[in-house]
């Protein structure tokens, strides 16, 4: 494997990561390489192995080979103590939120911040207080997550995300079934449509990146043999805030560079 | 603690004092036939002390907090909660499992400790009450039986199942598997 020159511009990296389960194999050999400001947006068919991939660049997965690089570091081969550390650069948005339910909201966004020992109590409040506020959720903070929505028990899951200011921010399918999430986003207003549904945003990936200066889809899109009207036709999208490094929303295909 | 040890005192309670009494009443009326009744307090004491405390109280708790840990942890799991803690930099064995485990170590020995007292009030209660035996004998054979090891290794037994139940409890949560209901 090579080890990526650090130039202090890319965050991350994965070079030919492929896991096997059973017969199928994902990811299949993937390299990618992100810098510093860039997103990306991944797109694929569900059960593509999306997710898949995301945990494996979040080092929640071992991939059976390949390598991920976090800011130059090889992760795997990290001791535990520097896993950890840069692991607190990395951030992921889970599909569902994954709120811990014993928790209630302030709680569960408040957790990285404590456990990464950001503060005493009052700055730590504040910082929930101004993640809640960016995701535009102005519920009480103790509510437990059993009685929130899915799209905003999904909005906590972002604000805990961007607590702590990560150097890379990944999204797993961060606009599935809610358009509000565009909302939390500040992402409706040029693509709204005349109707004032925001849902059009999220049906219209190809448009979207663009709009944020997303790199993503031609090669992989030429390589699959998609076609513009697949890509149109409301596949998973991808979200994006002012803190937003890298955003990372799905995954496609097996074999790939991006 | 408190869902493991404070709550678990009911259940732990109600069936030590009867398990104590149900002793008495049967070794009590075969103890009548040799004329050895001043040994069913003896009987009891050291029974329920030595082993039969700690046993009750670790199933009464297993099926009672452990099936409840299992469970916690199992939801946990397929909701993605498990690897949210991992992706938060915490290691999740050290966040989950040692805390329970404290928790079985430190309160089994209480609930056993409580149990046994109660087993033996509830003995006491039916030989005294229901059949007639003189209570300084059965006080004072119950005494006279009763030393520190019968205490100590009741309670070490207590702590062990008590790491046992709750390590076992844990590793079933955390093999859990499967995709979570749908939500509304």
């Amino acid at each position: 494997m090579d080890v990526p020159a650090d130039d202090g511009r890319v965050l991350l990296e994965a070079q030919g990561l492929r896991r096997a389960f059973g017969a199928r194999t994902v990811p299949d050999g993937v390299d990618l390489r992100l810098h510093r400001g860039e997103s990306l947006v991944l797109l694929g068919p569900s059960g593509g192995g999306k997710t898949m991939l995301l945990k494996h660049l979040i080092g929640l997965r071992r991939p059976g080979a390949g390598i991920v690089f976090v800011a130059g570091q090889d992760f795997r081969a990290a001791p535990r103590r520097e896993q950890h550390r840069l692991r607190r650069r990395l951030s992921l948005a889970f599909q569902d939120g994954a709120l811990f339910d014993s928790m209630d909201v302030f709680d569960n966004v408040a957790f990285p911040l404590r456990r990464a020992r950001y503060g005493d109590e009052r700055k730590v409040k504040g910082r929930v207080e101004e993640c809640l506020e960016l995701m535009h959720l102005s519920l009480p903070a103790r509510r437990l997550p059993a009685e929130l929505s899915t799209g905003m028990r999904r909005r906590v899951g972002f604000a805990r995300a961007i607590a702590l200011q990560p150097d890379i921010l990944l999204f797993d399918e961060p606009t599935a079934g809610s358009e509000a999430v565009g909302e939390s986003f500040g992402l409706q207003s040029e693509h709204r449509a005349e109707d004032g549904s925001v849902v059009r945003n999220f049906q219209a990936p190809l448009a979207f990146s663009a709009q944020l200066g997303a790199r993503l889809l031609p090669p992989l899109a030429v390589r699959a043999g998609l076609t513009e009207s697949w890509l149109g036709a409301g596949v998973d999208a991808f979200a994006w805030d002012d803190r937003l490094r890298l955003s990372v929303d799905a995954w496609d295909f097996g074999r790939g560079q991006l | 603690m408190l869902r493991l040890g404070v709550q678990s005192v009911p259940v732990v309670l109600v069936t030590a004092a009867f398990t104590g009494a149900v002793m008495t009443l049967q070794t009590y009326q075969g103890f009548q036939r040799f004329g050895a009744t001043s040994f069913a307090g003896t009987l009891v004491a050291l029974s329920v002390m030595r082993e039969l405390a700690s046993v009750l109280a670790a199933l009464m708790v297993t099926g009672r907090s452990g099936s409840a840990i299992a469970a916690e942890i199992g939801t946990m799991q397929v909701t993605e909660q498990g690897e949210a803690l991992e992706a938060m930099a915490t290691e999740p064995v050290q966040y989950l499992f040692v805390p329970r485990a404290l928790a079985g170590v430190t309160m089994m020995p209480l609930l056993v400790l409580v149990a046994g007292a109660l087993a033996i009030l509830g003995g006491r209660v039916v030989a005294v009450n229901l059949l007639g035996a003189n209570p300084d004998d059965y006080d004072q054979s119950t005494r006279r039986a009763l030393e520190v090891k019968d205490l100590t290794s009741g309670l070490i037994k207590a702590a062990v199942f008590g790491f046992l139940f709750t390590r076992v409890a844990c590793a079933r949560g955390c093999q859990a598997w499967g995709a979570p209901p749908p939500t509304p």
